[in-house]
This record gives C-alpha cells, structure tokens and sequence, in this order.
C-alpha cells in the first residue's frame, strides 16, 4: 500500500472513533438529562402532594369535616405506615417526606389518577387529628344489609359517607344491583354477626364487617373484622382490630389492610393520650385556680380530672373500652358550659 | 521567524487568549450564581418558616377552644404557660420535632401588659442560621377572667 | 485592510466583542430581577386582618374590651377611666400596641377609624402607595350605624 493511501485509511479509522466517542457524549448528555428531568418530575409531583395533604388537613381547622377530588401527577406513591417508619414515598426512588404527623387511610400504593379525598375531624372528645380518607375515584363503597337492625345503622353509615362517593345498597351477593356494578375497586361494607357470602368474585375486592359493642353503635366503640374475597366464593378473615368513634370506622374502610389501619390508629391514639395529659394539666391548673362560686367550684373539676388520667392508659387493643369515658369527659365540659365555668376544651 | 512558525504563534495565541477571556467569564458567573444560591436558600428558610407558622395555627394545643372548635388566631393563656414550663423536657421536644423540626416559636403578650411564652425551642447547635421570623398578630384568652390579650406569634426556622 | 493578519486580528476582536456583550446582557438580565421575598408578601396578605381581628377584641386598662370602648367614644362618652375618656383610651391602646408590633417590626402601615377621625401612618403609606390586601373589622353601634377600622400594609 501507498504512504498516502495507508495515511487516508488512518484517518478515517481515526474520524470514525472520534465521532464514535462524540456521538456517545452526547447520548450520554442526552440519557443524563431525561434522566434528570424524570427525577425533577417526581420530586415536584412529591412537593405538590405534600402541599395539598398539608391544606387538605388545615382545611378541618375551624369545621369538622370536607370533602374534594385533587389529581395526583406524574408519579406514583407509597403510603408507608409500620412500625420504623411513617412516609410518603415516590414508588421506585428515594425522595419521600415522612407523615408521622398525619393520619392517612388509603391503598398502599397511590397511581397516578384522579382521588377522592375526605377528611374529617376526630374527636375523642376533644379534637385530636383529621383523619385523611382517601381512594381512586371510581371506587364502588357497597353496603350490603337487610331489612333488620343493621340496616337502620347501615343507613346511617352510608348516609355519613359524602355523596361525591360512588355509594350503592344491596342485600345481597345476588341482588341484581351488585351484579351492574363496574368499579375499579370494591369495598363493601356490612354489620352483621357472621359473614356467609357465597359469590365468587373476580377483581379488588374488600370486605370490612362492623360489629359495635353491646349497646353501642358505629358512632361509639367496637370490633372490625376485615376479609378479602376469593374467586372461589370464599370471604376469608385477614384480620381484626378495634375501633372509637365513627371516624376510625371509616379508616377500616379506607384502609388498604388492617396493618395500614392499626398503624395509623397508633398514631392517633398516641397523639389522644398527649392530648389528654394536656388537658389533665389544664383542668388541674383551673381546680386550683377557678373562683368559687356557687355554680362554679373546684369540685366540678373533680370528675373530669379523673377521667382524663385514666384515658391516657388508652391503646389500640382497648380504644372500644373508652367510648363511655370520653362521652362522659363531653358532657361534663358540656355542664361546664352551662355553669358559666372555664371549659377544659 | 518562518512564516507558518509565526501563523503557529498566532494560531495558539488566539486560542490562549479565548480560553483566559472564558475562564474569567466563568469565574464572574460563578460568584454571581453563589450570591444566587444565597439568596434562594434564605428565601427557601422563609418559606419554610411560613409554612411552620401556619402549622402552628392548626395545632389545637395552644389554641382556644370553645366547645371543641379552634378559635384562629386565638390563644390559650393557661396552655401557653404549660408549654412554657414543658419546653425543656426532652420528651416534649423529641415529640414536637416531628411538627416543627428546629424552630422557634413564641407567643408574646404586649397588652394590656408584656409577658413573653416560648412554647418550642429546638435548635440544631450553636451553627444553626435562623432566617427573617414571620409574625403573626393574635390574642391570648385567660379563661378564669373570660379576657382577652394583645399579642404576636414569633416563629423562626433554622437551618 | 491590506494584510490578512490585519484581518485575522480584527475577526478575534469581534469575537471578544460579542462574548463580552453576551456575558454582559446576561449580567443585566440576573441583576435587574427583583427578588421574592416571601415573608414580606404573607405579611402583606395575611398580616393587617389578624392584626385588627386580635384588637378589637383586647381589654383595655379600662377593663372593658376595645371595642366596647370604641363604642362608647362614638355615641355617649360616658366612660372615665383613670381620668382619661374613652377616646384617649383608644388611642393610647392603638399607640402602645402599634409601638410594640408593626413599629418595631419596620412595616408601612396606614390604619384608620373612620368615625372618630383616628388615622395613624408608618413610614409615608397613603392611598397613592402600593397596598396589600386591607384587613377590615366593623363595631356595631347598635342599630346607629358601625365604626369601620382598616388596616392598608403598604410594599
């Protein structure tokens, strides 16, 4: 071969492996910067999120509950609650902000979609936290009763629901409503004392049974029992757990599973139990302050300074138990009022 | 000197001058850009510091209820002094951090007269930057006189 | 021009040229944004209504809240309280709580009672300056009328 021929093919080796290398710099820059701009998508759809559970939990602030659908953009989250740690993650990446402040019931996994949102104040008696509801839309909340007793405080279940749910009656598996119902995801609901279903079922299906304590109602305190359903027609019992007060009723509800429920139901029975201690110091504070009057002594904080020591022995395997005390801690702030005396809340 | 060693000197004059008149911009700009940087991480604090402040105002602890309703802006004088008192307990401080980090928060009466309450202190250690506090008029309610106070909420976050 | 190297060194000129004006627009560009501030715009926004809302309902050294003492000092004047009227006590009250807050705190304020004539300015807030949003609270004088209490927070 010629010097100048051989010269020739040297440079064309050599321009090929410099384009090479170009080519793949810029891939690389090209690669690099989607990659970063996924990451920036994710973290300002984390922000946004944050921001709105933020306003949607100051929302409750001066009224007990509310009611709105938000869209969730461009990522899909985690809503993580056990026993190390508390947060809302982007699935599949590492930014998250921790929610061991906020109480929210949900599926585990949050895509990206259209949610309906319900967040509503629990008092237990006095205000403790909001309580986040919050499903896709489209979920169908099925209430399944019968003509007896449970029907009349299934009614009154249903009829605290917001109606921006997708709410339906049915009395059973085989009334021809459930049969037309199309959802994303099913939640039925019941009060009964066994659970025979008996259909098999083909899709997300949830079933909670609300069982309150002899001579109490959903309002107050008692058992939840939660199922899933099988293609096999079969209702199988995952697990139970207690409630207090209507509020923790509609968590189950909203819950993905009973793990998720008792762990945020920890949260809030640890915030009652500070909360009580708070306003035992206040009520302690007013018996040894208060004027005496004839309407409005130090002896009529007596009561409601006992009852308060004893709610902060509280748990979430006994919160049923404490329905009464927390009624009788209301009415005696109720006479409070009456009285002309300083109230403890 | 050959023609093309001159034309060479030149060449790589240029050049060297190019990437000196480069190398300065760059420099200018990055002290510009570490102004910036300044100036978005004190906005960022203030950010953050309004945020906590409106967080305050949903508490219920501190605030006045009047059957179970939060009154906005309105203070429990009784609850202000046990926060007080329980601020240096390092259960309240470990429990309040989930709520407000390191901040500061402080209600101060002005009227009828001056007592100040500091309800949260936590600060990160002595290097800790605070930024602008936010203030928030309010008022302070004594229920044993059924009265009510002038007063200014202080919160300031630090980073 | 004669020589090439003449026309060489006028090419590098023009390229230092254009780098120079770019780099300088861009400065320009950085220098001449104005900065957000958030803290002055919450207070702005947010600040003038809490501040009146906490007011109105302050007890006064008369042992009366303001605005039962407001009322007073817009119908009968009846009140005599540590030798002052009821008119002194509302100024005295608004001075104290003002040289206490948004004095010391450096804001340009303008806050008026329209019907007793009150009007006091921080730092030259007129009606010509740049407001933020006015917080107002009404006393009622019970079916004669109200006394109207603004607050402008000037920029």
């Amino acid at each position: 071969m010629k010097r100048g021929s051989l010269s020739i093919q040297f440079n064309w080796i050599f321009i090929l492996i410099a384009g090479a290398v170009l080519f793949a710099f810029f891939i690389g820059i090209t690669m690099y910067q989607g990659d970063q701009a996924k990451k920036e998508r994710q973290y300002n759809s984390l922000v946004n999120f944050e921001a709105t559970l933020s306003n949607i939990e100051q929302s409750v602030t001066n009224s007990k509950e509310s009611f709105r659908t938000f869209q969730v953009n461009g990522a899909e989250f985690e809503n993580i609650c056990d026993d190390i740690i508390s947060e809302i993650k982007v699935r599949d990446s590492d930014f998250s902000f921790p929610s061991t402040t906020s109480i929210m019931f949900s599926k585990e996994y949050l895509e990206p979609g259209s949610k309906d949102v319900w967040v509503s104040n629990w008092d237990a008696p006095f205000r403790v936290s909001p309580f986040v509801f919050m499903d896709d839309r489209g979920t169908a909340f099925i209430f399944w009763g019968n003509e007896e007793y449970e029907n009349g405080e299934l009614n009154k279940l249903n009829d605290a629901f917001p109606k921006g749910f997708s709410k339906y009656n049915i009395t059973g598996p085989n009334d021809p409503i459930f049969n037309n119902i199309v959802a994303k995801r099913y939640v039925i609901i019941t009060m009964q004392s066994t659970i025979s279903w008996g259909k098999g079922v083909d899709g997300e299906f949830k079933l909670i049974n609300i069982i309150p304590d002899s001579g109490s109602r959903f309002e107050g305190g008692g058992k939840i029992d939660f199922y899933e359903l099988t293609s096999e027609s079969q209702a199988i019992r995952t697990g139970s757990s207690r409630f207090l007060k209507r509020e923790s009723v509609f968590g189950a509800i909203f819950a993905e599973n009973k793990e998720m429920y008792d762990c945020n139901m920890r949260k809030a029975v640890s915030r009652l139990k500070w909360l009580a201690e708070f306003h035992h110091n206040k009520a302690k504070e007013l018996k040894a302050n208060t004027v005496l009057t004839d309407s409005c002594n130090s002896a009529h904080y007596i009561n409601t300074i006992t009852q308060l020591s004893s709610l902060q022995t509280i748990t979430i395997a006994n919160m049923d138990t404490f329905n009464d005390k927390t009624s009788t801690i209301d009415e005696l702030n109720a006479d409070l009022v009456k009285r002309s005396c300083p109230v403890i809340y | 000197m050959k023609k093309s060693q001159i034309q060479l000197g030149e060449s790589t004059a240029v050049v060297i001058i190019i990437i000196v008149f480069i190398f300065l911009g760059l420099v200018i700009y990055f002290q510009f850009w570490k102004a910036d940087q300044t100036t978005k991480n004190e906005e960022q604090r203030e950010i953050l510091a309004i945020e906590l402040a409106t967080k305050v105002s949903y508490l219920p602890e501190p605030h006045c209820t009047f059957q179970g309703t939060a009154s906005s802006n309105c203070y429990d004088k009784i609850k202000l002094e046990f926060m007080n008192a329980s601020r240096n307990n390092t259960k309240w401080r470990n429990y309040y951090y989930d709520y407000f980090g390191y901040a500061k928060i402080e209600m101060t009466q002005v009227y009828p007269y001056e007592i100040n309450y500091i309800l949260y202190e936590n600060q990160k250690d002595e290097l800790s930057q605070s930024g602008q506090p936010v203030f928030i008029p309010s008022r302070i309610y004594n229920s044993l006189t059924d009265t009510y106070a002038f007063a200014y909420l202080t919160v300031t976050k630090y980073t | 021009m004669k020589s090439k190297s003449q026309i060489e060194i006028m090419g590098l000129v023009v390229i230092v040229i254009i780098i120079a004006i770019g780099f300088f627009s861009y400065l320009a560009f950085i220098l001449n944004t104005e900065p957000v501030e958030p803290i002055v715009e919450y207070s702005q926004d947010q600040l003038a209504q809490t501040f009146l809302s906490s007011l109105v309902k302050t007890e006064t050294y008369c042992d009366l809240s303001f605005d039962k003492v407001v009322q007073d000092c817009s119908l009968e004047q009846n009140l005599v309280c540590h030798g002052n009227t009821s008119c002194q006590v509302v100024n005295d009250t608004i001075e104290i709580i003002l040289n206490k807050t948004l004095n010391t705190w450096g804001y340009a304020y303008n806050l008026t009672i329209e019907n007793l004539n009150i009007e006091y300015l921080n730092k030259n807030c007129t009606a010509k300056s740049d407001r933020g949003t006015q917080g107002i609270e009404l006393i009622t004088l019970y079916g004669r009328g109200d006394v109207l209490l603004t607050l402008d927070m000037c920029r």
